[in-house]
């Protein structure tokens, strides 16, 4: 049934995290404890208050919190519908052929309550592009720390490269020039 | 027993403790009801137990229950249009529900099991609340949470998803 969530975490970033019942504040996720204790029907109850995009963003909070959500029946549940809904609103495809170019002036047109529709997903982009943000600021620092890095070592090797006299030289010096003195 | 006593019903938490409620507070629980229904006068002279339920709830949800006795039954269909309203909470049940996330989701399971609709349904409502229209780092400023994701995690997470993004 998993496969079918149109919405995906990959496992390898849940790998590790464990689902226990025990309420422990520590870790941050105390929510997802009390979550974890809820049984089927009043998770049901509470989506039915709010949305399958809610829980989408319940789940990236942190990673207790995703894994609890993703395997709530009530969010596969959800998923499914919305998915199927989706398919048969035909927003996909309507995006691909005829809406792909500009996006904002026929998203207003479709009302789609799919979290993934492209007409329907105003919380999810806001915290993609802050995501996307983040990334491209990393990405930024990175670049800027290798130059910085790159450039430091270059200074290193120039100056590396520039001998300093020692006391040997100075001596040496010394005597060429009495040598040249004399003569 | 006086008719006075003959009103009044024993609970026992499942922390042991015996509370006694006016029978049609307690009856505001369905649960309460069908048992006092079904053992007659015998539920009249013995604690009740209920074993699901710690005495600090339980005290919490007597307190609702006696707040809200003379509220009349919400048919079913009130209650499909009220879920809709989430925001619709009484002034009173929204003060009454500013406690801890732990109690919060404790009287949610206590209003499930006593068989509490209306109560369950204020408890949901503020759950469904502190979540809707929320954005995650509004989530985790509610509700304590601490983001674990990386934010290389984070973005691995937007590629995998990023087909419709604008």
């Amino acid at each position: 049934m998993a496969d079918t969530v149109g919405f995906r975490i990959p496992e390898v970033i849940l790998a590790g995290v464990t689902l226990d019942n025990e309420l422990t504040i520590s870790n941050g996720s105390f929510l997802a404890s009390l979550f974890l204790r809820l049984p089927p029907e009043l998770w049901f109850m509470i989506l039915s208050l709010t949305d399958y995009r809610s829980f989408v963003l319940l789940a990236l909070t942190c990673k207790r919190m995703a894994l609890v959500v993703l395997n709530s029946q009530a969010f596969q549940y959800a998923a499914v519908t919305e998915e199927a809904e989706h398919a048969k609103l035909g927003h996909y495809e309507y995006l691909v052929k005829k809406a792909y170019l500009d996006l904002r002036i026929v998203r207003s047109k479709l009302h789609c309550s799919h979290h993934l529709c492209p007409f329907y997903m105003k919380p999810i982009w806001a915290w993609s592009k802050n995501v996307r943000a983040t990334a491209e600021k990393m990405m930024r620092e990175q670049k800027e720390k290798l130059a910085q890095d790159k450039k430091s070592n270059d200074e290193k090797r120039e100056v590396a490269r520039i001998r300093i006299p020692t006391e040997t030289d100075n001596q040496i010096l010394l005597q060429i020039i009495i040598q040249v003195q004399r003569k | 027993m006086s008719s006075e006593n003959s009103k009044k019903l024993m609970l026992q938490s499942s922390d042991g403790e015996d509370i006694t409620v006016d029978r049609d507070v307690a009856e505001k629980s369905v649960l309460i009801k069908n048992m006092v229904g079904d053992l007659g006068e015998d539920a009249m002279e013995e604690a009740i137990p209920i074993p699901n339920v710690n005495a600090a709830v339980l005290k919490k949800v007597i307190e609702w229950c006696t707040h809200h006795k003379n509220d009349p039954p919400a048919s079913n269909e009130d209650d499909s249009d009220s879920r809709k309203k989430t925001t619709d909470i009484e002034e009173w049940d929204q003060k009454f529900m500013q406690v801890d996330q732990e109690m919060l989701f404790e009287i949610i399971l206590a209003a499930n099991y006593l068989d509490i609709k209306a109560l369950l349904d204020v408890g949901c409502k503020t759950v469904a609340n502190m979540i809707k229209g929320k954005s995650p780092e509004e989530i985790r400023k509610t509700f304590n949470i601490q983001n674990d994701f990386t934010p290389e995690e984070e973005d691995q997470i937007r590629r995998e998803n990023e087909w419709a993004e604008e």
